[in-house]
């Protein structure tokens, strides 16, 4: 009901306000090097963010994603490097002249304020008139479906309804960037889900360029126009969520979004055809798919076939997922669950077969 | 078993020790004294309006009052900064400069209030130092005046604003104040707007605190002030000789500014009376001021 509502909204505005060509770069970081201590927390961190851009930066605790964003939002300076806003370096502005709306990962609203006195906040600095501001909050509290809640406290809310108040301060002074600090982090999986469709919905009708930090694949996959990954203060690879999934340029992007199977060249010579030196191959466990040996597919030229047993079958709601023995190599496979399918047990022969090309060689 | 158990599921019961040796020790004595106070010679107010007849006894009670309030005033001026750098020191620091805090309290108040005597004194260290440098020729009148009775109470108190007052500031959210910046405000305006609203529980503590436990200082204005200086609990002291007045004086000491000092006529008692000072100004404060004390007394 409630993202029905949301969906109307956001289609009446959504998309198609800049058309054709690459937008100008709103946000770029330029061989940013942060060091605390001597340990290096971002090493030449280089990135371009687009106009109305939704990037996620993701990385498991400890890569650097958080710095990055630290420095972005002026809380913290770069040891090195340059930091550009619509093409002006902003390195040297200090936080509260960088006009960015930021969601902090507790949230960060101020508990002895109301909500709507919370809203007003950041129309109160920018020196705006008490009548303007009421507007405005009446308008973006109905907005964020809480017209009820302006006089509560925030600890009279939700984890959800907070979320949705974060939010609402962080759009309604309408900076032109909206930053967010690990945003569904505290809410649980029902919760987390109406609030991406929700975020997705907010995004395109406000149209703010987003950087989103976060350690949740499933969340960065979901939300996301471009994926950034990092590692140990550096960036490994970016690009849409789907080349990234599809086409991941190592061992650690493939591992981190997803579950994978991963085989080096001498634990396998299943793999046929040249096989690049130093590098693994890769299959989703998706893009193989399973079938008894009666059934038999013959190799074709663009198709490979093994025989192995089932070790485990795991039924997961919509998916089934196997663990099939293949000689000494272990393979996941899964399956969407069909009408009319074959379910194999532990200890059956089957055949696991799959399209050469889905098999990647990827950097260790 | 199943007593112990529904005691510690009820938190008021844990209060039950604490509470029972109050009563015991202190609530009974002073409804006694109280009732001796009306009772001498015979049920009246009159000892009560002797003391109030005396222009000078008036007097006294509201200097006590003025003293204490400006003493926890300086120590808010002083304290306040005090905690909020200890606050935002990193860790290591933060350890440090909180053990620079307590280190006095290692120390009694007494052997405080006399090494300020050694300060100050005309042959004290500043003034001594300041005639050898040849920078005055008679020595600044720093001792036996109100200046020195506010320079030692506030040492002595400065631990207790500032214990409240960091364990509020800890605890609260620094995202906030950087949330605040981002939405455009200036550092200033983020402290007053954000942080300090939310440090206001400290400031409420400790001030209580401060100005409870100055109502009854009796060592160290005596010791530092001059002849004018006089505060309730000297009075009471000097008083003592001269039982029916000295009676109304106590409870009313007791009850109006919760200070028992006086209860311990003789000299050896100034450990005692500071620690029955404190537990007694706890039964009169809140929740957060018995834990302060609790803490401090396992300095």
């Amino acid at each position: 009901m409630v993202n029905a509502h949301i969906g109307n909204l956001a289609s009446a505005c959504a998309d198609g306000a800049w058309v054709g060509g690459s937008p100008p770069a709103q946000i770029e970081f330029r061989k940013v090097t942060k060091m605390y201590e001597g340990v290096v927390a971002l090493r030449d961190f280089s990135l371009t963010v687009r106009q109305r851009e939704f990037l996620t930066i993701l990385g498991p605790s400890g890569s650097g994603k958080t710095t990055a964003l630290m420095i972005l939002s002026g809380f913290e300076a770069p040891t090195s490097g340059d930091i550009f806003i619509a093409e002006k370096s902003v390195t040297a502005v200090p936080s509260f002249r960088r006009d960015q709306g930021i969601v902090f990962q507790s949230y960060a609203l101020f508990p002895h304020l109301t909500v709507r006195q919370n809203l007003e906040f950041p129309l109160e600095m920018r020196g705006m008139k008490a009548s303007d501001r009421l507007a405005n909050v009446d308008r973006m509290l109905e907005r964020v479906h809480l017209e009820d809640f302006g006089s509560r406290m925030p600890f009279q809310l939700s984890g959800g309804q907070q979320q949705r108040v974060a939010l609402a301060r962080a759009l309604i002074a309408d900076s032109p960037i909206l930053l967010l600090d690990e945003p569904l982090g505290a809410l649980d999986r029902n919760l987390r889900e109406q609030m991406q469709s929700e975020i997705k919905h907010l995004h395109r009708e406000f149209g703010k360029t987003t950087i989103c930090v976060t350690h949740d694949q499933e969340e960065a996959l979901t939300l996301s126009d471009r994926i950034v990954v990092m590692r140990a203060g550096r960036i490994e690879q970016v690009d849409t969520p789907e080349a990234l999934y599809d086409r991941p340029i190592s061992h650690f992007v493939a591992n981190f979004l997803g579950e994978t199977n991963i085989f080096s060249q001498a634990e396998a010579d299943t793999f046929e055809g040249g096989w690049p030196a130093g590098k693994v191959a890769m299959i989703r466990p998706e893009r193989i798919a399973i079938g008894s040996l009666a059934s038999r597919q013959v190799d074709a030229e663009n198709r490979q076939s093994v025989t192995g047993h089932v070790e485990e079958m795991t039924y997961a709601g919509p998916l089934r997922k196997y663990h099939v023995r293949v000689r000494d190599l272990g393979f996941i496979v899964r399956e969407h669950v069909a009408a009319g399918q074959l379910v194999f047990q532990p200890g059956d022969q089957v055949q696991l077969s799959w399209l050469r090309s889905d098999v990647r060689f990827i950097a260790e | 078993m199943d007593i112990f158990r529904s005691i510690s599921r009820n938190p008021l019961g844990l209060t039950v020790p604490a509470l029972a040796i109050l009563i015991v020790a202190f609530g009974i004595p002073t409804i006694f004294f109280f009732f001796a106070s009306l009772n001498a010679p015979e049920y009246s107010l009159s000892n009560y309006q002797a003391f109030l007849s005396h222009g000078a006894n008036v007097r006294i009670l509201f200097q006590t009052i003025e003293i204490s309030v400006i003493a926890t005033l300086v120590c808010l001026a002083i304290g306040y900064p005090t905690a909020y750098l200890i606050t935002a020191a990193p860790k290591r620091a933060r350890v440090a400069l909180t053990v620079l805090v307590f280190l006095p309290w290692l120390t009694s108040g007494l052997v405080r209030t006399y090494a300020w005597i050694v300060l100050l004194g005309d042959n004290g260290l500043i003034n001594r130092t300041l005639i050898d440098l040849g920078l005055i020729s008679s020595p600044l009148p720093l001792i036996y005046n109100r200046l020195a009775v506010y320079i030692g109470m506030v040492h002595i108190m400065l631990p207790v604003m500032i214990l409240p007052l960091l364990s509020v500031m800890q605890g609260i959210d620094k995202s906030l104040v950087a949330a605040a910046r981002s939405m455009g405000a200036r550092p200033f305006t983020a402290f007053w707007r954000v942080f300090m609203p939310l440090s206001l529980p400290g400031v409420r503590s400790g001030a209580v605190l401060v100005f409870v436990i100055c109502l009854g200082f009796y060592i160290t204005p005596q010791a530092l002030g001059g002849l004018r200086d006089v505060m309730l609990s000297t009075l009471s002291r000097l008083k003592s000789r001269l039982p029916p007045i000295s009676g109304s004086l106590r409870p009313q000491l007791s009850y109006c500014l919760r200070s028992p000092r006086q209860y311990y006529p003789s000299s050896g008692w100034i450990c005692q009376a500071n620690r029955c000072a404190r537990v007694n100004s706890a039964t009169s404060i809140g929740l957060d001021e018995c834990f302060a004390l609790l803490l401090l007394q396992g300095e």
